[in-house]
């Protein structure tokens, strides 16, 4: 009888040790996953910031304070743009997917407001389908593809020149161009290496070997093309 | 300590037009200061500098083909820097390169004046002084004494 009574109390002893393990291995398995998608979006979220360049905003601050006094009503017209361009990066960048119309619609007001420093030796050119601009992508994946031909192509150069961006729809593929002089000769380190990195990386996480960046230069000419699956909302 | 006689001869040297907008803009309230050129990329700026020999040099330094330390490895000579950027973190190699200062843009009147100020103290009637004072010797002094403090020849 004695030895049925330890026995049980052996047994539930350790019923309940092994329990408490598995328990404990499920706690610790729950968090590791809270954790990593905490850092996945944490990640996220530093990109996402990262992208609006300070520079970008420092110089367009120097060019309000220039047209305050020949042309305030540009000065005006710059503010407003600024703030356009940081609410719409903002709240585009708070989704999870959004229109490649929408994303072009920023990248206009960047460049609106790239003009107003650049003046005349920024150009440029799009040629879009409207299938392809339907498609849904990731927030904020061609702005800095649209910044670094601006700011390492472009306005790098002495006469300015022409950036192309082109949206197609293939079958089930979006391809996604973008398209700059630059000057062959410039530094090493006015050349993108940060901006490309993180879009090879946010493309590789989100469509695995579905998602495709290309980078070449060749002659003066600086091309990006992504590939991405085509998604269109439901 | 500015020269009465003369102003003081500067170069613009910005590929933004806004930007040397609104530095001649600012210039044009010191009065003993004179505007010989303005340089919309460093090819031209290497150029007037050799042409014009002026005193001051308002150096933006993201430029096209050459940007502001390449235009200054380029000139020779004894002409004074104060860089103009919105960039911060080129403030030590300018040190390094012996700029009197450093202007982040955007900046205030009052930001200029101090380093036209500053300027003033570190150079006094520099470009009188060529032979007086050679350029190796300039990056020597100025090595040890910093940015602020008063530095150069002190020929009249």
């Amino acid at each position: 009888m004695l030895f049925v009574i330890g026995a049980l109390l052996f047994w539930l002893a350790s019923i309940l040790h092994y329990l408490l393990i598995a328990f404990e291995v499920s706690q610790q398995a729950e968090r590791r996953a809270i954790e990593l998608s905490l850092l996945t979006r944490d990640a996220e979220l530093k990109a996402l910031r990262a992208q609006i360049d300070p520079h970008f905003l420092f110089n367009s601050l120097h060019s309000i304070s220039a047209l305050t006094t020949v042309d305030p009503a540009a000065a005006r017209r710059m503010c407003l743009l600024l703030a356009d361009f940081l609410r719409e990066t903002l709240r585009l960048g708070a989704n999870n997917r959004i229109a490649l119309a929408d994303e072009f619609a920023l990248a206009d007001r960047f460049l609106e407001i790239e003009r107003v420093r650049l003046g005349s030796r920024l150009q440029v050119t799009r040629e879009t389908d409207p299938q392809a601009t339907a498609c849904l992508v990731p927030p904020l994946l061609i702005q800095p593809l649209v910044e670094n031909a601006v700011v390492h192509g472009v306005s790098q150069l002495v006469e300015g020149g022409t950036i192309s961006i082109a949206a197609t729809r293939g079958g089930p593929t979006l391809t996604i161009k973008v398209e700059n002089p630059c000057d062959p000769d410039r530094p090493r380190r006015q050349r993108p290496g940060f901006g490309l990195d993180l879009l090879r990386k946010r493309v590789a996480t989100q469509f695995g070997a579905e998602g495709t960046v290309l980078v070449e230069e060749n002659e003066g000419r600086f091309r990006v093309e992504v590939r991405i699956p085509a998604e269109v909302a439901a | 300590m500015s020269d009465h006689t003369s102003p003081i001869q500067a170069v613009i040297v910005d590929d933004e037009a806004l930007a040397r907008g609104v530095m001649r803009e600012m210039l044009a309230a010191h009065t003993d200061i004179e505007i010989a050129a303005e340089c919309g990329n460093g090819f031209e700026a290497v150029k007037v500098v050799a042409e014009m020999r002026p005193d001051l040099l308002l150096l933006d330094i993201q430029m096209p083909k050459l940007d502001g330390f390449e235009v200054l490895e380029l000139i020779a000579g004894d002409v004074t820097v104060i860089f103009v950027t919105a960039y911060d973190q080129y403030a030590i190699r300018a040190f390094e390169v012996h700029a009197v200062d450093y202007l982040l843009k955007p900046f205030s009147p009052e930001r200029l004046a101090e380093a036209l100020d500053r300027r003033a103290r570190a150079s006094p009637r520099r470009r009188r002084c060529r032979t007086a004072w050679s350029w190796p010797a300039a990056r020597g002094r100025r090595r040890s004494s910093g940015f602020s403090s008063a530095i150069g020849p002190t020929c009249t």
